[in-house]
């Protein structure tokens, strides 16, 4: 056995143990909260593999297969047409085992918006399909998208003009070319859909308030959990219209990280002749560190 | 002991192979057992090793366990026990956390937790599911960033703007919160209180 730091305390608990708890009510006010620390540690590290595993290890330990691994056939004339049955048993069992039920819609829905309401930054590729490729061949189909809830969102990108950034520090939207840095346009949020009429609905910031859209969903849309895909992720269909600003979302399907809540991917079709984009997808890209000034209008 | 079995066991369970027996005692107290060890120490490979020793001894010496009383407390005894000696192990001295006095007040916290409704240590913790979402946003934030993310409070305190003593008070704040919701919840499941 290596590797263990019994000595140093964890670091969150620095604070319950100075001064140095020497009372029996300081111990017991460190050991409760020892308690909790513990609890939560196994309640975010739950993996039914690692637990299998686990209980595996423990049974090789002791020498035996487990359960069913001592049978023999041949200690009764019926003994074979048994072992048909046990062994039909284990594979049912096993396939029960295996069969794990989707999660109910409106706990993952509640999953996603409480992780999306924590205040981490989320790096997301956003990728977009216009109705008819060949009208606006200057406006970016990729942008690299972080957002913030609280309506922080920082847009980065580059089209045939140059760079372009936008952001929104939550009160403010912001427009920046690389090719004027110093002219920033800026405006209030709630002006956003003029912007974006005045850009041929090229600028659909809507998008980007992801807390708000997963809020909306379930009360406008069908919400429908599809299944399992991939490693721990849910595939939601959400069919309904959503008024997104000015645009409208006609279905989104959602990649959903069972644990966490987490959207690793988003696609959006739209709906409406006004609005440009006709599909916009979203790829997480993992939390970013980003310090709060970069969402505000630069000077 | 015959055959690496405990005769106490063999002698008592009948026709059910005693492994049989015991594979169903670690898939119901291993989870309950690893969140007991993971109170303790920080490095989950240690953790790891100690569930596997204390499930081996339990085994070695099964044919001490009185089957009058649960299988659980005996078992989180055994870690305990496997806890100490581990410590004194590491040769420190200040290890206070880990002295039988201390672990005593852990036991109990252990023992209030089985009386929560439930019947698996998974459903046991839907209860601290539900006082999460009790939590105010900031302590609820903090205990996320750092239990589910693994950020450690100087990325919080960076993250969410506030200062890194501002956020561990939110932890303990946080973890405090969670600890009187769930005694709560266990009174209302009939323990004492």
């Amino acid at each position: 056995m290596t590797g263990d730091d019994l000595e140093f305390p964890d670091e969150t608990l620095d604070g319950a143990s100075a001064p140095e708890p020497v009372t029996p009510d300081q111990k017991s006010e460190v050991m409760r909260q020892r308690f909790v620390h513990g609890m939560l540690r196994a309640l975010y590290s739950q993996d039914p593999d690692a637990r299998e595993a686990r209980v595996g290890r423990v049974l090789a330990g002791i020498g035996g297969p487990g359960l069913g691994g001592r049978f023999s056939p041949l200690r009764h004339p019926f003994a074979a047409a048994a072992g048909l049955l046990v062994l039909g048993a284990l594979v049912a069992s096993y396939l029960v085992f295996l069969y794990r039920p989707v999660p109910r819609v409106d706990a993952l829905m509640a999953r996603a918006m409480s992780a999306h309401q924590m205040q981490v930054d989320r790096r997301y590729e956003v990728n977009m399909q216009l109705r008819d490729e060949s009208v606006a061949p200057m406006i970016p189909r990729r942008l690299d998208v972080t957002l913030r809830p609280g309506h922080r969102f920082l847009v980065e990108t580059r089209s045939r003009f140059g760079a372009f950034r936008a952001g929104c520090d939550g009160t403010t939207l912001w427009l920046q070319s690389g090719m004027l840095p110093e002219q920033v346009l800026k405006m209030p949020l709630a002006d956003a859909p003029l912007l974006n009429k005045q850009l041929g609905g090229a600028m659909d910031v809507g998008y980007f308030d992801l807390e708000w859209l997963l809020g909306m969903l379930p009360k406008t849309c069908t919400v429908t959990v599809i299944g399992r895909e991939g490693d721990g992720l849910v595939r939601v269909q959400a069919e309904g219209i959503v008024g997104i600003r000015d645009g409208r979302l006609r279905s989104a399907v959602l990649l959903v990280r069972e644990s966490s809540g987490v959207i690793e991917r988003l696609e959006i079709d739209t709906a409406g002749a006004q609005h440009m984009a006709s599909k916009v997808v979203f790829s997480y890209l993992g939390e970013v560190v980003l310090d709060p000034s970069e969402y505000a209008v630069p000077k | 002991m015959q055959d690496g079995v405990p005769t106490g066991l063999a002698a008592t369970i009948g026709d059910v192979e005693p492994r049989d027996l015991f594979e169903i005692l670690v898939r119901e107290n291993a989870d309950m057992v690893r969140a007991y060890l993971l109170c303790h120490v920080r490095d989950p490979a240690t953790v790891e090793d100690l569930l596997q020793e204390a499930f081996l001894t339990a085994w070695r010496i099964l044919d001490r366990y009185d089957r009058q009383l649960p299988f659980g407390p005996w078992v989180r005894g055994i870690a305990a026990k496997l806890l100490l000696n581990h410590r004194r192990k590491m040769g420190r001295s200040k290890v206070w956390f880990c002295d039988e006095e201390s672990m005593h007040v852990m036991e109990e916290a252990f023992c209030k937790l089985q009386t929560l409704k439930g019947d698996t240590f998974d459903e046991k913790l839907d209860h601290l599911r539900v006082c999460l979402e009790k939590l105010n946003a900031v302590q609820r934030d903090a205990i996320r960033m750092h239990y589910e993310h693994g950020l450690q409070c100087k990325e919080i305190a960076t993250r969410t703007g506030t200062g890194f003593e501002a956020v561990k008070k939110h932890l303990q704040r946080g973890r405090a919160a969670l600890l009187r919701c769930m005694e709560a919840r266990a009174v209302a499941s009939g323990a004492p209180s």
